[in-house]
């Protein structure tokens, strides 16, 4: 998990969406009014987010805000890409739910459940982000686990930050959260950062959790390809040939950019080389067992 | 007394199989001549995998049977359905038998071979099981002591409340052989209870009395120890940081010290005075070893009692993907359905390893999180928990476990190599 740089504020946010679908945000803005009158979600007439999902793709690179996996492009990939609402427009249910495998439990509480959700950020476009569906129909569906008590409606996303607090972390926009601060990883393992405290690190593990970041096996693949590829650059780097040297420095940097699939584990990966490197050549050579599970003939 | 081979025909759902198992000291011959590291890790293991209904179980049965074929006719064993039922031509006769090493232990020079055969004839509508083999085992049909040592546990053991166990009119009715293995054959019978035998010998002998406590606390799994003292009749567990008894205990830790506690009997029965149990030899059978055994355990109690009894050579059935990765693809026979509606044997294949232990893992697709066999999952989550909260070693343990089964230990880490390091010192 990432926050995509630079974070957009709202007013960027609104010039992308304007340049989209220059009809969209009067559209939105009507359909909540009818919302807030309502006191609840309704839409006998179908949604409209989808129209500017692109406008999030592009802005994630493709990748799930959540998992950063790589998901499909705008000509031919949209499906792949759900838009996700932070806080759910219908409903409120709770979470961690009874039957969830694995199962979780806190020793806090975290919210209450409520049949109207946030209604009227149902057209909030700083209420959304894309995500694969693995992490938004399987896993955030109506869930949104907070520590106290639910703000009262209908309040504006920054006071609702202020008057209730998350325990998702929400990686997108100068409004999120910046997940490099809360969650590193330890080879292809999700770890809660060591510097976060508190409220912060109740937000790492609970975010860990809820999305399985650690139990599902496409993403560990993932990240361990990241790290052999990673890895097999760092070889290059001493090639004798010169090009080849520079070719590698350049992919080096990709590897490690917004754009890259498990972007937040190659630079954990790449930080753990330099703090501790007999660790990460063990790492290194887990990966490479992993990925290939063959027999090891003697030589 | 260890089993080098099994041979059987017609018998049950099979029409013929073949087995070559591992024991104590066994030579890397033909049979295992393709396996790559030896000794096995676990050179006393093996281990029978299998689908309910595959008919790993028919394999325990038959070295039993196999086994006392010699006092079959006064053991209180009565054979039924063991002929295999086909649907076209008509089959009257089913064939087991076993290749023995004997030991000084059964009467003879250390090394000795023997072979054990039985044929099992159909008149009408009843099954006799007839004895083939001429050796003369005159051991074997002493009672009272430690020779051709072997046991088995069928799927339904429990030990008895201590009424039910009036050990003189067991006797009546099994030979004692026979009762070793009884509870392959039959669902309702109990086995002995520690606490049916082990007060006495606190006092009559307590070298020996201190050696079981001993051996039990080695085959326990950590978390649990047992004290050796009674309370009104119920021996005493140390469970975390409670005194229990027996009868408190779950029912993982009751299924598995009903029949370790059976064993220990028979051993303490038939070792000569003076002599190390740990140093009997003799073959033990456990149909289901993971039955009630919750996944942590299942990683440790083949290893457990595998080392803890290392003389002993054992042969288990199971359906747990976590049993098997500890062991190696030496000590595994799968049995699947094969054509024509019997069961085939045969040992992971050599070039598909990984992949194979891979495909075990996933032949129950969990659903969401992951492809793997729920218990593993729940395995894995267990470590990547730990990994999170920064356990040193957990991730790495994580990596290695979700790498195809982890059923071979991960190589010795290498050094790192000057690439590497020089990425490392690089500013």
């Amino acid at each position: 998990m990432i926050r995509h740089q630079p974070p957009l504020a709202r007013a960027d946010l609104e010039a992308r969406i304007d340049a989209r679908a220059p009809a969209w945000r009067a559209e939105a803005a009507k359909r909540t009014a009818t919302f807030l009158t309502a006191g609840r979600f309704a839409e006998p007439n179908g949604s409209i987010w989808s129209d500017i999902k692109p406008v999030y793709m592009q802005l994630q690179y493709n990748k799930c805000i959540y998992c950063e996996r790589v998901l499909g492009a705008e000509l031919t990939g949209k499906a792949e890409h759900d838009v996700e609402h932070f806080r759910p427009k219908g409903q409120v249910k709770t979470w961690p739910y009874a039957s969830r495998k694995p199962s979780v439990s806190y020793d806090f509480p975290t919210g209450t459940p409520n049949k109207t959700g946030y209604y009227w950020l149902a057209y909030d476009i700083e209420n959304y982000a894309c995500s694969c569906k693995g992490c938004n129909s399987d896993r955030k569906r109506d869930y949104f686990p907070i520590l106290g008590p639910r703000a009262a409606a209908p309040t504006d996303i920054v006071s609702l930050n202020k008057a209730e607090q998350p325990l998702l972390l929400f990686p997108s926009g100068t409004i999120g959260d910046d997940p490099a601060r809360f969650i590193t990883f330890l080879g292809v393992v999700a770890q809660v950062h060591p510097a976060a405290k508190g409220v912060d690190r109740l937000r790492a593990q609970v975010t860990i959790d809820f999305f399985s970041l650690n139990d599902r096996e496409e993403l560990l693949a993932d990240r361990a390809r990241v790290i052999r590829e990673l890895a097999s650059k760092m070889r290059q780097l001493q090639d004798k040939d010169p090009a080849w040297r520079a070719a590698a420095q350049q992919d080096l940097e990709q590897i490690l950019s917004d754009a890259s699939p498990q972007a937040a584990c190659a630079r954990a990966y790449a930080e753990l080389v330099k703090t501790d490197v007999q660790k990460a050549w063990e790492i290194y050579q887990d990966v490479q067992r992993y990925l290939s599970p063959g027999p090891r003939r003697p030589r | 007394m260890y089993v080098r081979h099994l041979e059987i025909r017609d018998l049950r759902a099979f029409r013929s199989a073949a087995v070559d198992l591992l024991y104590p000291g066994r030579e890397q011959d033909a049979a295992f001549e393709e396996v790559v590291r030896w000794p096995v890790r676990l050179p006393n293991v093996n281990v029978f995998l299998g689908n309910n209904g595959s008919g790993k179980s028919t394999l325990l049965d038959a070295v039993a049977l196999a086994l006392i074929s010699p006092l079959v006719s006064s053991s209180g064993y009565r054979p039924q359905s063991l002929i295999r039922r086909a649907s076209r031509g008509k089959v009257d006769t089913a064939e087991m038998a076993v290749d023995l090493v004997l030991h000084e232990q059964d009467g003879r020079a250390d090394g000795d071979l023997a072979r054990l055969a039985a044929r099992v004839e159909r008149r009408g509508a009843i099954e006799f099981l007839n004895p083939m083999s001429s050796v003369i085992l005159d051991r074997y049909f002493e009672e009272k002591d430690s020779s051709f040592f072997f046991v088995g546990y069928g799927a339904s053991r429990r030990a008895e409340a201590l009424s039910a166990n009036d050990l003189a009119t067991r006797r009546r009715a099994r030979a004692v052989r026979y009762e070793r293995v009884s509870t392959l054959f039959e669902d309702h019978l109990a086995l002995v209870p520690l606490n049916a035998w082990l007060p006495g010998w606190a006092i009559e002998n307590p070298g020996r009395h201190k050696q079981v406590v001993t051996l039990l606390n080695k085959l326990l799994p950590p978390g649990v120890t047992f004290t050796g003292e009674l309370e009104a009749g119920e021996y005493l567990y140390n469970f975390r940081s409670l005194v229990v008894p027996y009868t408190a205990l779950s029912d993982g830790y009751r299924a598995y010290l009903s029949w370790v506690g059976d064993l220990l009997y028979h051993l303490c029965m038939g070792a000569p005075s003076g002599s190390k149990l740990v140093d009997s030899r003799g073959v033990i059978m456990v149909d289901e070893i993971d039955l009630h055994i919750h996944p942590a355990w299942q990683r440790s109690i083949i290893p457990t009692l595998s080392r803890t009894l290392k003389n002993m050579q054992f042969i288990f059935t199971t359906h747990s993907p976590l049993v098997v990765s500890t062991i190696e693809r030496a000590n595994i026979y799968n049995v699947e359905m094969g054509p024509r509606a019997t069961p085939k044997v045969s040992r992971p294949a050599q070039e598909t390893f990984g992949l194979s232990a891979d495909q075990i893992l996933r032949s129950d697709v969990f659903g969401l999180d992951s492809t793997r066999d729920p218990e593993f999952a729940e395995k894995l989550r267990t470590l990547s928990r730990a990994a999170e909260q920064g356990e040193s070693g957990a991730a790495l343990a994580f990596l290695r476990s979700a790498s195809a089964g982890g059923g071979e230990p991960p190589p010795e880490p290498s050094a790192v190599p000057d690439w590497f390091q020089k990425f490392s010192d690089r500013s």
